[in-house]
């Protein structure tokens, strides 16, 4: 199996996981992207900040909030696991603030265009739709358990069926890829016309 | 604290989101920083300084309606949120004790700023946001649209500390962790909500 291989079937594997122990799609699935990437050497955080990192994406599950209205918390986790590796901060805007660009085309080619193909939207409520048929206000308890029911009547809790590791499968992905052939500011003017 | 102090705070992440904005041009990354210097300043320390610069950085790409896609979150409701939850502080120790701490952190998200951007914005995509506020939705990845995007605020005055909405939202973020702080949402209140869900 090459690195890649490897990655990406332990990010599977934990976010298959992690939805049972830690229970949550945005944060669940950044834990599985960063810990598959470490367990074949690639290290972008510590322990220590993950979980830091962790509280904070939280509160993004489930389309903000378990609103559902937002960005699929999967995806989120996701996302922001592909910018963190992308690594622009601000030393890097306030050299060239156009340099954020390299994030953007990184989250959108890697994850946002693919969850576009598959569930015809970015948010929580397009993605249960496409998986489910239907979509639960997951803020009112009864429509949880619902989700929960029908997602384990799915077969979402196997590697290969799980949402959160489709998400973290992505990103492990486009990381390794992005390490493998880096693409800079310039690439990015070349293909989008400056 | 003090009304006066807890406004000071408010007023300040309004003026570092404005500043930041220019600068830094994301609104994910402007409004979260704004909301945590802010904090910072009036004595509160969500995170470190050193740690606020990584988690910046796994901002910047959510930004703009996720990769500037626009059909994603609003990114300044992102910074927010993502400001909000951690100040939530539920990590893996303490998922791991009983999961339904999580809820801890969707409802202080969703009953504060989530809540204020479908009231104010009616979604709470990034061109929810502009759809109401420009009365335009713009694709950030066509390079006429995005000129005309930076026109239209500019006409506006969106660049800045008062009609931005990334000022706006991080304005909203903090008053709502001051809040949060004197009146913190408990495990116990959680379940007598939602009962034993998991």
């Amino acid at each position: 199996m090459t690195q890649m291989e490897k990655a990406v079937q332990k990010a599977r594997e934990l976010a298959t996981e992690y939805q049972g122990t830690l229970v949550g799609c945005g944060h669940c699935s950044f834990a599985a992207t960063i810990d598959a990437l470490r367990s074949v050497g690639i290290e972008l955080v510590d322990e220590r900040l993950e979980n830091e990192m962790f509280k904070g994406l939280m509160g993004l599950t489930g389309g903000i909030g378990n609103m559902a209205y937002g960005t699929c918390g999967a995806l989120t986790g996701a996302g922001f696991a592909v910018s963190l590796a992308v690594g622009i901060g601000r030393k890097e805007l306030d050299e060239d603030k156009r340099n954020r660009w390299i994030s953007y085309y990184h989250v959108r080619e890697g994850l946002g265009k693919k969850w576009i193909e598959e569930y015809r939207g970015l948010t929580c409520r397009d993605t249960q739709i496409v998986n489910f048929g239907r979509a639960w206000n997951s803020r009112m308890p009864e429509m949880s358990k619902q989700l929960f029911d029908a997602a384990q009547k799915r077969g979402c809790r196997t590697p290969d069926a799980c949402t959160i590791a489709d998400a973290a499968a992505m990103a492990v992905e486009t990381i390794i890829d992005m390490r493998e052939n880096p693409r800079d500011l310039e690439y990015l003017k070349e293909k989008h016309e400056g | 604290m003090t009304r006066e102090e807890k406004d000071r705070i408010i007023k300040r992440a309004g003026e570092l989101a404005g500043q930041y904005v220019p600068i830094y041009w994301g609104c994910g990354q402007s409004t979260f920083s704004a909301i945590v210097d802010a904090l910072r300043e009036g004595g509160i320390e969500l995170c470190t300084k050193q740690d606020e610069d990584e988690m910046f950085k796994g901002l910047v790409g959510l930004s703009g309606g996720y990769g500037n896609m626009g059909i994603g979150n609003c990114g300044a409701l992102v910074g927010s949120s993502f400001a909000i939850s951690l100040f939530s502080g539920i990590g893996r120790e303490e998922q791991l004790r009983d999961p339904d701490h999580r809820r801890i952190a969707y409802d202080n998200v969703a009953g504060t700023i989530g809540e204020k951007f479908l009231k104010e914005f009616g979604g709470l995509t990034c061109r929810d946001v502009t759809w109401k506020r420009f009365g335009k939705q713009y694709d950030s990845w066509d390079p006429e649209a995005k000129k005309e995007f930076a026109r239209d605020e500019e006409e506006r005055g969106c660049i800045g500390e008062e009609k931005c909405t990334q000022p706006m939202a991080a304005r909203w973020a903090t008053e709502y962790i001051l809040e949060l702080l004197e009146n913190p949402l408990t495990l116990e209140k959680v379940k007598e909500k939602y009962g034993e869900v998991h």
